[in-house]
């Protein structure tokens, strides 16, 4: 017994002094490591902990400067905005009030407990600074920055922000911070990103590139000093816009106080030089401080603020479609511009009436008349009785670039839409006057008058020429429709402005040219078109006017167009016309 | 002769105190330095953690004086109760993602199970000494493990877990089970935590046919690997070949299934961190980040250490929880190698103390107590200095006597409380 208990104890102490063995032969393999770390590569590590202070800053690039097509004027530039911080490691001095904060607090509007809230709910290491009101006053940023000493909790950044002059609010667009999507694609959280517009479609050469530089944090994260170390931010690219800023002015004033959008282009390069849309927007609340209450106000506005109307609205073209109409009569051949109907006020098709607008009827109408005077009776005889059917007439307006995009280089463009094919007569006699399921872009419309502008092509729309770039040519119908037939069209638009309804688009030392249009609308009253360009023999400008709900086009479109005329030619000019001193 | 029992003075091994109550000193200056500055410093700390050290000496006299033997009776009992607390823990709701504290954060009933297990181990293992059916132990004994560890490891605390298994294997060593049966445990262990890490590393879906096919090929290539080395082992493969095959094959089969399970259990941080293990930088500002930053403290430090109070990384805060899981990362920058060197001496000086209980111990269960015990320890230091060195995974086990927290500082003072109480109950 006692000897097997021996044995039994020995067979025990063996395995203890094993395992005792195994004990020293770890801590042997951990002294071994820790003398590779601490002595082999203690100068690694020594400046790797060192680099634990330093650490990298991004240097956040100027974004490229907008201007207009002077290059004086921008639309959209930087200035320095700051943004008061704290760093949440910092941040207990702020649980006991002290009456200097206080004040600041006060004047920014800001409460501890907010800020404390901030501070917990931040995500990133606690070092790094969290924003706890960005853009404050800057002469609040200037007091603080004099006398942080007393202070060294707050923090202010200073960080380029965004400034837009308000001019071609729709085309610049505007910038506001990445989405989680921006990020995936290699944003940092607190960039900022174009996100409509001018200010989207360019991204790439406005961001300009992002620079670094090291800088040594002291115990709290403050940055003592910069190291030499760097790589400069690249500055964005600056572009020179083709919209003409005195013009966009003029025309914004023109719309004030309504709904619609003005295009100007400039027929021989297809460079925009007006691109107004109303009611619009202040891109410069979304920065960042954009209230929940001003963003639900504009995207719940009805008139849709946002909406860029010139080039994502869709409108029926009303009576300007009479362009396309009488170009598809003239040159399919089934129509001569002798023939004359008559027009008693209105026309019959079964039991239904279908109208025109001079009640008493045009009396005898030929083709010239019936594009000078827009006499709808003339033009449903000639899809009645000629043939001009809803192929036909869609043919030619794809021909005219309607019912696709133009390509211009603004974010959002609308293609509109143009029947093909129809099942009723009633589709090709609305179809004729511009109404039924027709809709065109604006911007569509401003393409298709310079074609006219241009005796049978235009080029395509943009808003800024990159450099060695030439304009493209967008549509070319002058091998599809004879010089005389686009001759005959545009001769009558040119008596529109000077004997038709469109008296006041005429200029007296230039003459111009265009076509008004009522476009139906089932939701409220009608919108007024006006199309034209001038002069007549040489054009320079070709303009598309669309004012919502104010009924007629010639009332309510051809004087505003008029006053535009009238800006871009008498502008530089002592003596100004009567029509050009209105305001 | 049980009767003539009696305590002798000279059999308190004051020297083994001595050194346990060094090293909780050295905690203390190292949780004051590592609190004392900096953004988040808490100059409360180390006094909350001295006060704690006083409830843990009075526990640990307790553990003392009781009649060890006492715990032998009653240790199936409170195995069963404390079973049944862990299992309703996991209904208690998830504390960010963690079940492991009781009432809010007061009580970690894992440290205590570990305690609980090794008794009643202890107690099984020497019961059950002189049974023939040596399967009929070691699944008894798998059992009374299994439950414990699963319980913990569904808290979710990996790194509890993980700590029974070498307590399991070094008490089946010196409880007499077969060394076909510890390898039966080490092969799969060893299969499974490869494997699991390459898998983790790889990224495979493995629920992909193509990904299962690349997990056969790792565990086949491991299969071939522990073949060759049970066939350098193993006595029996002149008299029974058969044998051997059957049983590497299980192993083997045993590891695949768990590393299977393993890459499927595992939490997505608890998988960052075995990958930031394998590759630091494979996520420098998450998971690998505490990896980096405690090297880079203790590489800083250099031989003689940056000086008390002066550790750049403690003091900017870089280290992450350098006052519990990385207090060894502080001792190492501010002492250097010399002062690294010396604390793991002093490890080593009560390790070797506790394995002489285990060593003198007048019984089986005083032995396999004190072992267990001892490996408990032993396991602790290991993880987490291995940890802070880069030599083992994240896995948040605490340095024992030396990490700011309450239960590892008590429930080690109970085990060394046992330890010289195992030594004193000599004749
Ligand atoms: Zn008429």
């Amino acid at each position: 017994m006692f000897r097997n208990h021996e044995i039994r104890d020995n067979l025990i102490r063996n395995k203890i002094r094993f395992i005792l063995i195994l004990v020293t032969l770890g801590f042997g393999v951990l002294t071994l490591r820790l003398a590779h770390l601490q002595i082999i590569k203690t100068e690694y590590y020594t400046n790797l902990s060192e680099g634990n202070r330093i650490r990298p800053v991004r240097l956040i690039p100027p974004r490229g400067v907008l201007y207009d097509r002077t290059g004086k004027e921008p639309l959209a530039d930087n200035e320095t905005a700051f943004d008061l911080c704290v760093v949440p490691d910092e941040a207990k001095p702020l649980e006991n009030p002290d009456p200097l904060r206080m004040k600041i607090f006060n004047q920014l509007d800001l409460k501890s407990e907010q800020v404390m809230e901030k501070v917990k709910n931040s995500h990133g290491p606690a070092f790094e600074t969290v924003v706890i009101k960005e853009n404050i006053d800057k002469e609040v940023a200037a007091y603080l920055a004099e006398n942080g000493i007393e202070m060294p909790e707050l923090i202010i950044q200073p960080r380029p922000k965004r400034r837009y002059s308000g001019l071609a609010t729709h085309v610049i667009g505007y910038t506001a911070p990445v989405s989680d999507k921006d990020i995936e694609n290699g944003y940092d959280i607190n960039d900022m990103i174009g996100k409509s517009g001018i200010e989207a479609e360019y991204e790439d050469y406005l961001k300009g590139d992002l620079g670094w530089k090291m800088a040594e944090v002291n115990a709290f994260g403050h940055i003592v000093r910069d190291l030499p170390l760097s790589v400069m931010a690249e500055p964005g690219q600056g572009l020179n816009l083709t919209i003409d800023a005195g013009l966009q002015r003029k025309a914004e004033e023109l719309l004030a106080d309504k709904t619609g959008t003005i295009i100007a282009v400039d027929p021989r390069n297809g460079e925009i030089l007006v691109m107004a849309s109303k009611p619009d927007f202040n891109p410069n609340i979304f920065s960042g401080n954009c209230s929940p209450d001003e963003w639900r106000e504009l995207i719940s506005n009805k008139d849709n603020p946002l909406l860029n109307r010139a080039v994502m609205g869709e409108y029926p073209p009303g009576s300007t479609f009479k362009i396309v109409t009488a170009t598809a009569a003239l040159q399919s051949g089934k129509v001569n511009e002798n023939i004359s109907y008559n027009c008693k006020g209105s026309f019959r098709l079964g039991k239904w009436r279908f109208k025109c607008h001079k009640r008493g009827g045009h009396g005898n109408v030929s083709m010239h008349r019936g594009i000078v005077e827009s006499c709808n009776v003339y033009f449903y005889n000639l899809a009645y009785n000629r043939g001009i059917d809803v192929p036909l007439m869609h043919k030619y307006a794809d021909m005219f670039g309607l019912g696709k995009k133009t390509g211009i280089d603004i974010s959002g463009e609308k293609a509109g839409y143009i029947p093909k094919t129809s099942k009723y007569t009633g589709d090709k006699i609305n179809m004729c006057i511009g109404q039924g399921q027709l809709l065109v872009t604006p911007l569509q419309l401003a393409n298709m008058i310079s074609v006219m502008a241009n005796r049978g092509y235009s080029y395509k729309p943009h808003v800024v020429n990159l450099p060695g770039t030439k304009p493209e040519i967008l549509v070319d119908i002058r091998g599809k429709v004879s010089p005389r037939n686009i001759e005959i069209v545009r001769n009558a638009l040119k008596y529109v402005v000077e004997r038709g309804y469109s008296k006041q688009a005429n200029l007296p030392d230039y003459h111009t040219a265009g076509k008004t249009g009522t476009a139906q609308n089932p939701h409220g009253d009608d919108h007024a078109w006006f199309i034209g360009f001038g002069p007549y023999d040489n054009p320079e400008i070709a303009l598309a006017v669309l004012i919502e709900n104010t009924g007629l086009g010639s009332q309510n479109a051809a004087p505003v167009a008029g006053q535009i005329f009238a800006e871009y030619f008498y502008r530089d000019k002592e003596d100004k016309p009567l029509i050009a001193k209105q305001q | 002769m049980l009767n003539s029992k009696r305590i002798k003075v000279k059999d308190f091994d004051g020297f083994l105190l001595a050194v346990a109550i060094v090293i909780s000193l050295f905690g203390l200056l190292t949780i004051f330095s590592a609190a004392h500055s900096g953004p988040m410093s808490n100059n409360k700390l180390w006094i909350a953690q001295a006060i704690r050290l006083g409830i843990a000496l009075v526990a640990m006299f307790v553990a003392l004086i009781i009649e060890y033997r006492i715990l032998y009776g009653f240790s199936y009992i409170i195995y069963v109760i404390w079973a049944v607390l862990l299992a309703i823990l996991l209904t208690f709701p998830e504390q960010s993602g963690v079940r492991r504290w009781f009432m809010k954060g007061a009580i970690q009933p894992s440290e205590l199970a570990k305690i609980i297990l090794i008794i009643t181990l202890a107690r099984f293992l020497s019961d059950k000494k002189h049974v023939a059916d040596q399967f009929r132990i070691f699944a008894g004994a798998m059992v009374i493990v299994m439950v414990y560890t699963i319980l913990i490891f569904m808290q979710p605390a990996l790194g509890y877990a993980l700590t029974l298994i070498p307590i399991a294997l070094s008490m089946f060593y010196i409880g007499g089970i077969s060394s076909t049966y510890l390898l039966l445990l080490i092969i799969p262990g060893f299969v499974a935590s490869s494997a699991t890490i390459i898998i983790c590393h790889k990224g495979w879906d493995i629920t992909a046919t193509s990904s299962l096919i690349k997990i056969a090929l790792v565990s086949f290539g491991y299969g071939v690997l522990s073949l060759f080395a049970y066939y350098m082992i193993s006595k029996t493969r002149t008299r029974n070949g058969k044998k051997w095959v059957k049983f590497v094959s299980i192993c083997i089969f045993a590891g695949f299934l768990m590393a299977l399970a393993g890459t499927g259990i595992l939490k997505d941080y608890q998988k960052a961190r075995l990958l930031a293990f394998v590759n630091p930088d494979f996520d420098p500002k998450g998971a690998g980040y505490q990896i980096i930053q405690s090297k880079i403290a203790i590489g800083a430090g250099g031989i003689f250490g940056q000086g008390y109070l002066k550790g750049t990384q403690n003091r900017l805060d870089f280290l992450p929880a350098q006052h519990t899981d990385f207090v060894f990362s502080v001792v190492a920058e501010e002492w250097g190698f010399v002062g690294a060197v010396f604390l793991m001496f002093l490890f080593l000086t009560l390790i070797t103390r506790c394995l002489k209980a285990a060593y003198k111990a007048d019984d089986d269960f005083g032995a396999l107590l004190a072992t267990g015990i001892t490996a408990m320890i032993i396991t602790q230091v290991f993880m987490n200095i291995g940890m802070t060195v880069g030599m083992m995974p994240i896995t948040g086990v605490p340095l024992p006597l030396m990490s700011y927290g309450g239960s590892s500082l008590v429930a080690t003072f109970i085990s060394v409380g046992l330890i010289l109480n195992v030594r004193l109950k000599r004749q």
